[in-house]
């Protein structure tokens, strides 16, 4: 029994050690250019005032050339920003990036922009087993997202059979979606898989040079023309887009009839990780401004949370009635996601809102010297 | 479930636990068999009654050639019974189509407008390899080098033991009934030499295997847009690719015997590092080998009849072998291939080729079976002969559409691949690893474990011989 007591304990001590040592190198993914964006603002940690944290609607939407520029205009100048979003970036994915970024103590950032951080805990993709989702699962995002999963109402409308095939699943379908989530922490958990990117970081001997490259990042510092995007799936959006406006002009009805629900936040919303990313915002020295994007959908839920004191702020660029320039079709490249065009709009828009919230809190963009 | 799979680990576990803690031998033998049928209904449980029914009619057989000693007449008829039924699921299952297909091939040739019905039955998992068990037990019993199992469950538990249940090593009747006599303890249990076992055969599928297993399927996805280095690259890396997946289950199939106290054969012994296809043969699946040389050489007479009837035998054997691996005109190929070259490595002639130098006859042997299994793994003998001719006539097709593209990693896993084949067993690694103190053998175990999950292939695929 002695024996099999210390082969055990032995066996638990070199794999951790090795465990750690392996999954701490594990580099980001590289896909839709997380890697290469979440690399270079860390490197540049001390470069930006401002940092825009969102999906695919602010990678898009947001040209931190104009945004800089307007704020300049309104009595601002002299701003760094920096556009952090990537496609298909969730709520628990922002907030570990993020988490990333204030790691390094970013001595000059002063206000996150924070994309309508919505917590869902639904697993999208239908390849669950991804890079991106695998890289989020780590021991505390885990425990977050399988928080949440409580607080779900509905699975993605084509995951119903699926999870309703699984022996878990037979029971609830939240069971089988925190199960996923559990293996999603295994491999991320062991490294499953990691070798070859290990291997070729090791190496210095990465296959494809990583997108978007350095130049383009000082270029744009983030934004990206999504015409530009090589992605088939952009280009699909986009001449679906233009197929059907009866459809678009449905959804902007939709946002305009929903403008003023409130639903409870309690059972529905996971508040408790978004106080905890906004005190991990403000405990690296910045303030946090929550924006809900112009990506034609309604988010009442936001509202809510403004109105119960969750949030300070508010920038609510997705309502017509406040930004109708945001719904013209001729400025949308898709449903979900504004033209070059509608960046320079959107950006514009958003550097005036910013100014407001500025001029009304009396706060500055960049941090004062005592800070 | 495959071996590498997580729930089969979660499955294992349990099985081991309980396993060991039942007190009764009845009751751990019921349990292991209950756990073997679940096993195999994962698979597909609509051909669990084709093992029982393997099962109980060889119990009944091998109970009625006990009884009937003396009158061989007797013993043949009932033999007979148990060749009737279990040969005759495996060809109405396995070869009913291929010939059937084969025949009104030829009738179309021969300009006959008549034509046999195809079944297109699904073939069950493992049917080869639990068949050939259940032979064994009959045939050992009417050679009289066997005494009928004591009790059905003894027969069932042998015949769907599930660590060797789908794909071998295949054990004899003779070997493994009487390691049912008695209850395995688990102080004679040699845990740390099974769990290196398992380990090493993980990574051997699943790191190895499973790495090369895409650029193989990507080469004879499209034979025709291959060049000749992508066509020997695409050979070695299948050599490589088989072998690590079929030992690789093999280590783990024994190491989970071994951990629930019984003992499995060795079915390879670094077979790219013998000298003549014949030595070749009694290093890989050295289990089949055994099988064939027991039940169906010798019988023929083997080399009891003269040298002529001796190579013979050998192409008999060689053509039945290949047909045993698959329905298909490729594996008769394969099979003839080998049969040629062990055949004609008796005679006096190629008998040199055993005064070779080490390095130039172990050139020749890989070469030989790196040939080969381009047959044996093309998808029919169009892609063979296109792969073939690739590797023949300097073609530099790679890059065109279509033509797989050469993975960077493909290098170093062939290098691994080799190092594991060629030094695990020669340096006694299983044996020194096992012996380390508790402490050091834990800590090395735990930092190889950790190593090895970063190159596990996320997406496994099932064992090549799983389709035999």
């Amino acid at each position: 029994m002695r024996a099999w007591i210390a082969a055990t304990s032995a066996f638990l001590i070199g794999f951790a050690a090795t465990n750690r040592a392996l999954v701490s190198r594990v580099p980001l993914p590289a896909e839709a250019g997380l890697r290469s964006k979440v690399e270079y603002v860390r490197a540049h940690a001390d470069d930006f005032d401002v940092l825009l944290v969102g999906s695919s609607a602010t990678l898009y939407g947001v040209r931190p050339d104009v945004f800089e520029e307007e704020l300049a205009r309104l009595g601002h100048p002299g701003v760094r920003s920096f556009n952090l979003g990537v496609g298909g970036m969730g709520s628990f994915e922002a907030a570990q990036v993020l988490e990333g970024v204030l790691s390094e103590r970013p001595a000059r950032l002063a206000w996150v922009l924070y994309e309508e951080p919505l917590f869902d805990p639904l697993l999208w993709y239908p390849d669950v087993y991804n890079p991106r989702y695998v890289h989020w699962h780590d021991l505390r995002t885990t425990v977050d997202a399988i928080g949440a999963v409580a607080l779900a109402d509905a699975p993605p409308p084509y995951k119903v059979d699926e999870y309703a095939a699984d022996w878990l699943g037979r029971f609830d379908w939240r069971l089988a979606l925190a199960a996923e989530h559990l293996g999603l922490f295994g491999w991320r958990a062991t490294a499953l898989g990691e070798g070859p990117d290990l291997a070729r970081r090791w190496t210095a001997r990465d296959a494809d040079p990583l997108w978007p490259s350095r130049s383009e990042l000082e270029r744009d510092r983030g934004w990206m023309d999504i015409s530009l995007d090589p992605e088939e799936g952009a280009r699909r959006a986009h001449e679906k887009f233009r197929e059907d406006p009866a459809a678009w002009r449905a959804r902007v009805d939709a946002i305009r009839a929903s403008a003023d629900e409130r639903p409870a936040l309690e059972g529905t919303y996971d508040v408790a990780s978004l106080r905890g990313l906004l005190a991990a915002i403000r405990g690296a020295g910045a303030e946090p401004l929550v924006y809900v994007a112009p990506r034609g959908l309604p988010s009442p839920l936001m509202a809510s949370l403004r109105d119960a004191g969750e949030l300070d702020a508010l920038l609510e660029f997705h309502l017509p009635s406040r930004y109708p320039r945001l719904a013209e079709e001729a400025l949308r490249w898709d449903a979900s996601h504004l033209n070059a065009e509608g960046a320079t709009e959107w950006s514009r828009a958003f550097a005036a809102a910013f100014a407001a919230h500025l001029d009304a809190t009396g706060r500055s963009a960049r941090r004062t010297p005592s800070r | 479930m495959l071996f590498v799979e997580f729930r089969f680990l979660a499955f294992f576990a349990l099985v081991l636990a309980v396993a060991w803690s039942l007190r009764g031998d009845r009751a751990r033998k019921g349990w292991l068999l209950a756990a073997s049928y679940a096993f195999y209904a994962a698979w597909d449980w609509r051909f669990l009654g084709l093992i029982l029914l393997s099962t109980a009619v060889d119990w009944i057989v091998g109970a009625r050639i006990h009884a009937a000693e003396g009158r061989r007449a007797v013993q043949r008829g009932w033999l007979a019974v148990s060749l009737t039924v279990n040969l005759g699921l495996l060809v109405t299952y396995k070869y009913f189509d291929f010939f059937a297909e084969s025949l009104n091939a030829l009738l179309a040739w021969l300009g006959i407008g008549t034509s046999m019905p195809v079944l297109e039955l699904v073939l069950p998992v493992g049917i080869s390899f639990y068949t050939f068990q259940t032979l064994s037990y009959s045939l050992d019993i009417f050679f009289g080098r066997l005494r009928p199992a004591r009790s059905p469950l003894d027969l069932a538990l042998f015949v769907a033991f599930f660590p060797q249940l789908v794909a071998g090593p295949i054990v004899l009747a003779k070997e493994f009934l009487p390691q049912l006599a008695e209850r395995p303890r688990w102080q004679d249990v040699d845990a740390r030499r099974a769990l290196v076992l398992f380990f090493v055969g993980f990574v051997k599928k699943s790191c190895l295997s499973d790495a090369l297993s895409p650029y193989v399927d990507a080469v004879h996805a499209a034979p025709e847009a291959v060049g000749t280095a992508a066509a020997w690259l695409g050979a070695a890396a299948f050599s490589a690719q088989i072998y690590c997946d079929f030992s690789g289950y093999t280590d783990m199939a024994i190491a989970c015997a071994a951990l629930l106290g019984y003992r499995l054969p060795k079915n390879f012994d670094a077979p790219y590092l013998t000298r003549t296809v014949g030595s070749f043969w009694t290093h890989w699946h050295m289990t089949l080998g055994r099988w064939f040389r027991e039940y169906l050489y010798v019988p023929l007479g083997g080399n009891r009849r003269g040298e002529r009837r001796s190579l013979v035998n050998i192409m008999i054997v060689f053509l039945v072998s290949g047909l045993w691996h698959g329905a298909a005109w490729t594996f008769v190929v394969w099979g003839l291939i080998h049969g040629l070259f062990v055949s004609a490595e008796r005679t006096h002639r190629w008998r040199r080729l055993t005064r070779m130098p080490l390095l130039p006859s172990i050139l020749y042997v890989n070469l030989v079976w790196a040939i080969s299994m381009v047959v044996f793994r093309a998808q029919d003998m169009s892609g063979a002969t296109a792969l073939l001719r690739a590797m023949v006539v300097p073609t530099a097709h790679v890059g065109t559409a279509g033509a797989p593209a050469v993975p960077a990693w493909i290098g170093p896993t062939l290098g691994a691949a080799f190092l594991v084949h060629a030094l695990w067993q020669r340096l006694g690694i299983e044996r020194r690893w096992a012996g380390l103190s508790p402490a050091a053998f834990g800590l090395t175990y735990g930092v190889a474990v950790a190593l090895a999950l970063p190159w596990v292939s996320t997406n496994p695929a099932p064992y090549i011989y799983f389709a035999f």
